[in-house]
């Protein structure tokens, strides 16, 4: 394949999953019987979550590899997931407050599981903040890459504080460390996964779209730099 | 150029894809063959010789259904304080018996889930008016994709304008020379 023909397939795949996932979503699966329409907001919230959770992760990983063999790229990878993930976030917390105020009567309460999400919505927040406020780099990078190292701590406490803490939020029905067999109908299951796989398909297209967006501005920032520093030493 | 013709490529597929969905596909509902949802008043609950139980279920119409009840029956019923209790009939058969025959005698509507024999499930039927809901199902998945599509729509132009600087600086002769 073709490398330039990469995102063109990654944002087709997405656009197609996407719509199969809407169709399946709205007109497919059956409406749950105790809290009707309003249950549908799972399977946004729910991907959108995990979005937000591999987004950390690839901070991680990325920033790791970084600070292994500071090559410009990994750096890019970390910025770009760290923006997709700001995205993701907010929306987490958006969809899970829309969903707890018709079913739990309130907007929020203070469980772990909610300020541990909340905690790394402001972890990629104070990330892209740092990075656009902190004089351009080496260190800037190199402290970025610790921060972002430092937030993936958070993932498994979220993973798992529903079940370590349980009130109102719902420990995991599904997944390897849900409590055996899924607690999740078939066609329920079937549509989160469904609609698991286009959101981490957004979630790449985004990561790479900010990545390309990225290099290109590097590219040209480069050429300035080094227009500047020619016409200074003539 | 590429990235602006692909960005609208895809957003119309998108576009005509839900609107092709949304125009070609039967609505859905709630039941199923194999699901149906009866919404009435226990009228009699007897357990026979084989020890399974049988509750007669009357619909506002006067339509009465004997259904069995399960071991793996759930049950989610409010007793008079208002309390809501839950349990499968395997855990309690008893206290579920007795606590069928209490909404058999105060008359509550219940809604029970079955497979034209057997019941799924039996719970009381839900007072909130779930229609209300749907705004917050709207409010959800429409801030989201606005939110989506603003954010891919600012990359696209930041892309484009990168572009335009990267043509205009190829444009001048010391470019190559920079970028060597």
């Amino acid at each position: 394949m073709n490398r330039s023909h990469f995102p063109f397939l990654l944002n087709t795949l997405t656009t197609i999953s996407m719509v199969f996932a809407i169709w399946m979503v709205f007109l497919w699966v059956p409406t749950e019987t105790n809290q009707g329409a309003v249950q549908r907001i799972l399977y946004i919230h729910v991907p959108i979550a995990w979005g937000a959770m591999v987004s950390i992760c690839i901070v991680a990983v990325a920033s790791i590899l970084y600070l292994h063999n500071r090559s410009a790229k990994w750096d890019r990878i970390a910025v770009s997931s760290a923006e997709a993930g700001a995205i993701f976030g907010s929306m987490m917390l958006f969809s899970g407050m829309m969903w707890a105020r018709p079913v739990w009567g309130v907007f929020w309460t203070g469980e772990a599981k909610l300020v541990t999400t909340l905690i790394l919505f402001l972890l990629f927040v104070a990330y892209l903040m740092f990075r656009n406020y902190f004089p351009e780099g080496i260190q800037q990078k190199k402290i970025a890459a610790v921060i972002g190292i430092i937030g993936a701590i958070d993932t498994p406490v979220i993973y798992f504080a529903a079940n370590l803490w349980e009130r109102a939020h719902p420990p995991l029905v599904t997944g390897p460390a849900s409590d055996g067999d899924s607690l999740l109908s078939g066609s329920i299951e079937l549509t989160l996964f469904v609609s698991a796989v286009a959101f981490s398909l957004l979630l790449f297209s985004l990561i790479n779209l900010r990545y390309s967006v990225h290099k290109s501005e590097d590219a040209v920032n480069l050429f300035y730099r080094n227009s500047s520093i020619e016409s200074n030493t003539l | 150029m590429i990235y602006r013709y692909q960005t609208k490529l895809l957003v119309s597929i998108f576009l005509a894809s839900i609107y092709f969905f949304s125009v070609n596909v039967d609505p859905i509902v709630a039941e199923t063959p194999e699901k149906k949802i009866t919404n009435g008043f226990i009228t009699n609950i007897v357990t026979n010789e084989e020890n399974t139980t049988i509750i007669s279920v009357t619909e506002s119409d006067g339509k009465t259904s004997n259904l069995k009840i399960n071991p793996e029956t759930n049950i989610g019923i409010e007793s008079v304080a208002g309390e809501r209790w839950v349990s499968i009939f395997s855990e309690k058969p008893q206290e579920s018996i007795t606590r069928l025959k209490d909404q058999q005698s105060r008359l509550i509507v219940l809604t029970v889930v079955h497979d034209g024999e057997s019941i799924l499930s039996i719970s009381n039927a839900d007072k909130r008016d779930l229609e209300l809901n749907l705004q917050y199902l709207f409010i959800v998945f429409m801030i989201t994709w606005i939110v989506f599509f603003a954010y891919i729509f600012y990359l696209s132009r930041r892309q484009n304008a990168i572009n335009r600087d990267i043509k205009l600086l190829k444009s001048q002769p010391s470019y190559e020379k920079e970028t060597k």
